[in-house]
């Protein structure tokens, strides 16, 4: 599979009015491949929007590499095969959607027959095909998201920057943005998700990446980052004297209302703790592979880099 | 056409502003106004009610050029519309020529909106008043008083309201050129800075030129002025105009230099703005 995203060494660095520097991204080294939903991921001000914004050549960087579908980021040519949606995106509020969508078909150049099919069938994709013809100021701010993501798409791209998509959105247009997003990669397009909905990366992302302090702190597969060696054993009725006994040897439990939960790799003890629990007539509830949550993963990595 | 496409947007986000909308209302109904002065004779009057047209077209003029111009790069910043432009093919030159081309459309309408109110409105004066007799009112001994009739179109108007648009058409590429990196307040002052200096223009050549009362490095310093602020006054012809026994030169040759002038020096400012605009980050 080619790569869609290269970043080699990327470092931006301002400067503040004070004399002192910032360094937005550290010595980034990242690749996304072709065809995958990449979560880019990290704390307030960790580096992802200035990321994002060296990728679309909108500023350059201090240092480094970052190439874009095989050329250099900002190349003209490139951007006609890539598309953004920015965080909370404003539009010229007096526009239609259909004005929005016409607006920025001129600026990709799509010619006029082809335009007005596109913008019809991206504004029922959307939903947005019955308000078409308001004003955008008297859109809600899901609908505003929905035309955002409508002129993402415009010029059917092989490379979609979305920076925080599903934020503030009610659940059905949170919904139905995921669903858009994943509908993306079923037809081969590269996603390139900046996001704090962690819920929605673990469900839709192929792979992930943790940035803090502009530094990379974790990349990988999101299955084998949530994946543990850990087992999970679940069981009712434990009283404190047996949940005691368990703690001391489990990697990690938790005794609460008679419901103990213990965490524990070696096999030998899993064996244990199961005749324990069942010799003190505990009721075992579960015994599965431990699965952290993306949630979890996101908290210990930027506890752990900071 | 992408040049084309922003421009038409910032023209109808621009054409939109409540403020603009007030200020054009109020410019007419001054200029109607200015029209209904009658206080001494007919040509004295239609003086005076020319000049104070004219007036009142060069400050709208000013007052739009500056309060467009300023937040036509700002704003898109700051409103972070400029994200979702500058990601599509569109090239820095291409998004600064277009904002310039929209704002000055603004302008253009604007101006030639008043102008043509001020031309419609002088015209109806004239063709009411029909035609105006000198010397004394009736016979006095065999002197009879002669009659003309009044001109109801003046052409020299037009011209001194083409040159008051080419003047704010320079002042509005100094506004998008200091824009790229100013902020909206500091650009106000700095562009109406420079409209006043360049306005002064004759005062900074009789200064740079006073060999005796001048040191060199004074004289230097004003000549600098004078070669690097445009000239605003090149295109103050309203006296001229009004006045037209005080002309010294073609004033169709006048005309056709200061607008070449304008020309050029938009073109170099459009050049540097594009240039300090491309290394921006945003």
């Amino acid at each position: 599979m080619a790569t869609a995203i290269e970043i080699q060494g990327l470092t931006k660095r301002f400067k503040s009015p004070f004399g002192g520097t910032l360094n937005a991204v550290d010595n980034l080294d990242l690749n996304v491949q072709e065809g995958e939903i990449f979560g880019f991921l990290g704390p307030n001000g960790a580096g992802k929007t200035t990321t994002i914004k060296i990728l679309l050549g909108l500023i350059s960087p201090t240092s480094g590499k970052a190439m874009v579908l095989g050329k250099p980021a900002g190349d003209n040519n490139t951007k006609k095969r890539i598309s953004y949606l920015p965080e909370s995106p404003y539009f010229y509020e007096y526009m239609s959607a259909r004005e929005l969508l016409n607006f920025y078909a001129d600026l990709f150049r799509i010619g006029r027959e082809e335009r007005k099919t596109r913008v019809d069938s991206l504004l029922e994709r959307v939903g947005l095909a019955e308000a078409a013809d308001k004003p955008l100021r008297h859109y809600s701010k899901g609908m505003l998201q929905r035309a955002g993501v409508a002129q993402a798409l415009l010029n059917n791209p092989d490379l979609v920057f979305l920076d925080e998509p599903t934020s503030g959105l009610d659940p059905i247009a949170h919904a139905d943005i995921c669903n858009l997003i994943l509908d993306l990669r079923a037809q081969g397009k590269t996603v390139f998700v900046s996001s704090h909905q962690l819920g929605d990366i673990e469900m839709i992302a192929n792979r992930v990446a943790i940035l803090v302090s502009g530094k990379l702190a974790m990349m990988g597969e999101v299955k084998e980052l949530l994946t543990t060696k850990q087992v999970e054993i679940i069981a009712d009725g434990v009283n404190d004297e047996v949940a005691g006994k368990i703690a001391e040897i489990s990697d990690e439990s938790e005794l609460h209302a008679g419901r103990l939960t213990a965490y524990i790799q070696d096999a030998a003890v899993q064996k244990n703790v199961i005749e324990m629990l069942l010799k003190n007539n505990a009721s075992l509830v579960s015994v599965n592979p431990r699965r952290r949550t993306l949630e979890k993963l996101f908290v210990d990595t930027v506890r752990g880099g900071r | 056409m992408v040049i084309w496409t922003i421009a038409k947007t910032t023209y109808r986000e621009a054409m939109r502003k409540k403020i603009l909308q007030v200020f054009l209302i109020v410019a007419l109904a001054m200029i109607v106004l200015a029209l209904s002065f009658t206080q001494f004779g007919f040509q004295r009057d239609m003086t005076i009610v020319k000049s104070l047209g004219l007036t009142i077209i060069l400050v709208s003029g000013l007052i739009i050029s500056l309060t467009i111009g300023i937040t036509l790069i700002p704003n898109e910043v700051d409103r972070r519309t400029i994200y979702t432009i500058l990601s599509k093919p569109v090239k820095r030159y291409e998004f600064v020529i277009g904002k310039f081309l929209g704002g000055l459309l603004t302008l253009s309408v604007n101006i030639w909106l008043m102008g043509i109110v001020f031309i419609v409105m002088l015209a109806i004066k004239a063709a009411l008043i029909g035609e105006v007799s000198t010397g004394p009112a009736g016979f006095v001994g065999d002197v009879r008083p002669e009659t003309y009739k009044v001109q109801i179109f003046d052409p020299s108007m037009l011209l001194g309201i083409l040159m008051i648009y080419f003047q704010f058409f320079l002042l509005s590429a100094v506004v998008m050129c200091f824009s790229v990196f100013m902020t909206p307040t500091v650009n106000f002052f700095a562009s109406f800075a420079v409209y006043l200096v360049g306005s002064a223009a004759p005062i900074w050549a009789s200064l740079a030129a006073d060999k005796e009362k001048t040191g060199l490095l004074v004289r230097g310093f004003y000549k600098v002025i004078h070669t690097i602020i445009p000239n605003f006054d090149y295109f103050n012809i309203s006296n001229r105009l009004i006045h037209p026994h005080h002309e010294v030169r073609s004033l169709p040759l006048f005309v056709s230099e200061s607008i070449a002038y304008a020309l050029v020096y938009v073109c170099l400012l459009l050049i540097i703005a594009s240039i300090v605009f491309d290394s921006r980050e945003v």
